[in-house]
């Protein structure tokens, strides 16, 4: 190597601003060494764990963080009492209170917050709204992720308490439920949907022709009942479909393509065997137009049954053009919307 | 390692005093894998160490809405692990290294560098145990002199001596195993 002399700093590894300041206080040479110590010592570091661990770390650390928060609302007294303790620590000046909390004192601490949390966190219900024309994503409490179709709404109790994290739904909403112990379960108007963790999309609109609650699973198992049942319901894997109608029991597990029971998520827009009515309330819903249809004493017992399926649906004037080519009908865009007249 | 900046941490007690569960997930996923090795080094036990970084972080989260964003919830994360480390009983080093999926060791490309990396680890035990727990602080997980003072509640002045003594240390055990590792 050169001999030449040179500025030992520009000739060293880089280490952390501390370590430069300790490194600098000395001999450049022992500097230079150290540096180099520095980065050789980088061999022994340790694997991180995977992805894969820091998730499962993460959903255990999610499911009794729910926990905890379900369980602030319980034994106040107690922790009020304690509490006073801390409060007293806390007279101190400033900087002895911090390293008290960072000593002893935050065990305490941390039981004086517990009693404010569970103050504050008095159960409430937590609406989530998504309106005409509008997708609306959601994270729930468990860190549970919920994409709500226009016009659909759901609440849930705030921090999820009770013995179930449990959402009441109205409308049609997709779930990518995080695996817990206490069980995920959607109520709608007539069907209850259990699940540990996995993903599935729910329709539940008690407007439609035949009131039912649709529910299609994409990944993990699904349990559906009729609401109230007390006998077990349907389960259903990933692919499979079942409906409630009314308060009959669910139907039998069937195949249903995926693509299409979710197209409402990415722009599209499908509908399977139903009524014409359904199916323009749910335009009407999906891009907030008002949609009149003529003759208003239609009789649809008389019109047949139709699908329709756009894995892309930019406006409401291209689903109907599927439509009417289907049904044989004539649409107009009127200042207020669209007739469509039925021949 | 290094992307966690002061204003992300701020942020993410922020939201911890909201009760914001995407920040405690952020927060989370950043630093499990630098406290989950901090806990390992103290328990010596990969399932003692997760229910360690477990615990600590369920109790940062009860205490949510005391947490000052003004202070480093960094340096709070390591206090309580350690406490919660040390207040283990240590058993004996069970199961050191079953658990931990990590990623596939790399196949040994170099093997000199895997028995280096070995040699390396040895002599960081035989440091004193709290010279060895500064320098893992600094070197593996990034503290800087003032958050590692805090957590083992120590001078910053201690720790640039632990940090200082550590490195002569490597260096001279260095130099006998292969003096060309220091030369120009």
């Amino acid at each position: 190597m050169s001999k030449k002399s040179y500025d030992t700093s520009h000739e060293r590894p880089a280490v952390p601003p501390d370590v430069e300041r300790t490194l600098a206080s000395l001999d450049p040479e022992e500097a230079r060494e150290l540096a180099l110590a520095w980065a050789i010592a980088s061999l022994a570091d340790e694997n991180a764990p995977s992805d894969r661990a820091v998730e499962a770390a993460w959903n255990r650390f999610a499911g009794a963080m729910t926990d905890a928060t379900a369980r602030e609302g319980e034994g106040t007294a107690h922790r009020q009492r304690r509490s006073h303790d801390a409060t007293r620590r806390s007279g101190r000046k400033p900087e002895r209170r911090v390293r008290s909390v960072y000593r002893l004192g935050w065990l305490a601490a941390c039981v004086a917050a517990a009693a404010i949390a569970a103050l504050l966190l008095w159960p409430r219900t937590i609406t989530v709204t998504a309106p005409s024309g509008e997708l609306v994503a959601a994270s729930l409490p468990d860190g549970s992720e919920v994409q709500l179709a226009p016009a659909s709404t759901l609440s849930y109790r705030r921090g999820f308490r009770g013995e179930a994290r449990r959402i009441e739904l109205s409308g049609e909403a997709y779930f990518d439920v995080v695996s817990a112990e206490r069980p995920f379960r959607v109520v709608t108007f007539n069907a209850t949907i259990s699940v540990l963790g996995t993903a599935f999309s729910v329709r539940a609109r008690p407007d439609d022709a035949t009131p039912a609650t649709r529910v299609a699973v994409a990944s993990g198992n699904v349990e559906v009942n009729r609401r109230g049942a007390t006998a077990e319901g349907v389960r259903l894997k990933p692919g499979q479909m079942s409906e409630v109608r009314g308060s009959d029991a669910a139907t039998a597990p069937r195949d249903v393509s995926m693509d299409a029971e979710l197209a409402w998520r990415s722009g599209g827009f499908a509908r399977f065997e139903q009524p014409l009515s359904v199916v323009l309330a749910d335009v009407e819903r999906r891009f907030g137009v008002r949609i009149e249809t003529r003759p208003s004493d239609l009789d649809e017992s008389l019109t047949s049954l139709i699908s329709v399926y756009l894995p892309q649906a930019e406006d409401a004037e291209t689903v109907l053009r599927d439509i009417c080519s289907v049904v044989g009908c004539r649409y107009e865009e009127t200042p207020a919307g669209f007739v469509v007249q039925v021949e | 390692m290094n992307d966690i900046t002061p204003s992300t941490l701020t942020e993410w007690t922020r939201g911890f005093n909201r009760s914001d569960r995407s920040a405690v997930a952020e927060l989370f996923r950043a630093m499990y894998p630098r406290l989950l090795r901090y806990a390992k080094r103290l328990t010596g036990s990969d399932a003692t160490a997760e229910d360690v970084v477990q615990d600590a972080f369920l109790r940062l989260w009860k205490m949510r809405e005391t947490l000052d964003p003004g202070r480093s919830i960094k340096s709070l994360l390591y206090v309580m692990v350690r406490n919660l480390a040390l207040n283990v009983p240590k058993r004996a080093h069970d199961e050191l290294g079953t658990e931990m999926e990590g990623p596939a060791m790399s196949p040994l490309e170099d093997m000199q560098t895997e028995m280096l990396a070995d040699h390396i680890r040895t002599w960081i035990d035989a440091l004193p145990t709290r010279r060895q727990e500064a320098f893992h602080l600094s070197r593996f997980e990034d503290l800087s002199y003032a958050e590692i003072a805090q957590v083992m509640d120590v001078s910053v002045r201690t720790v640039e001596n632990h940090i200082r003594l550590a490195l002569q240390h490597l260096r001279d055990r260095l130099r006998e195993y292969e003096p060309s590792l220091l030369e120009r």
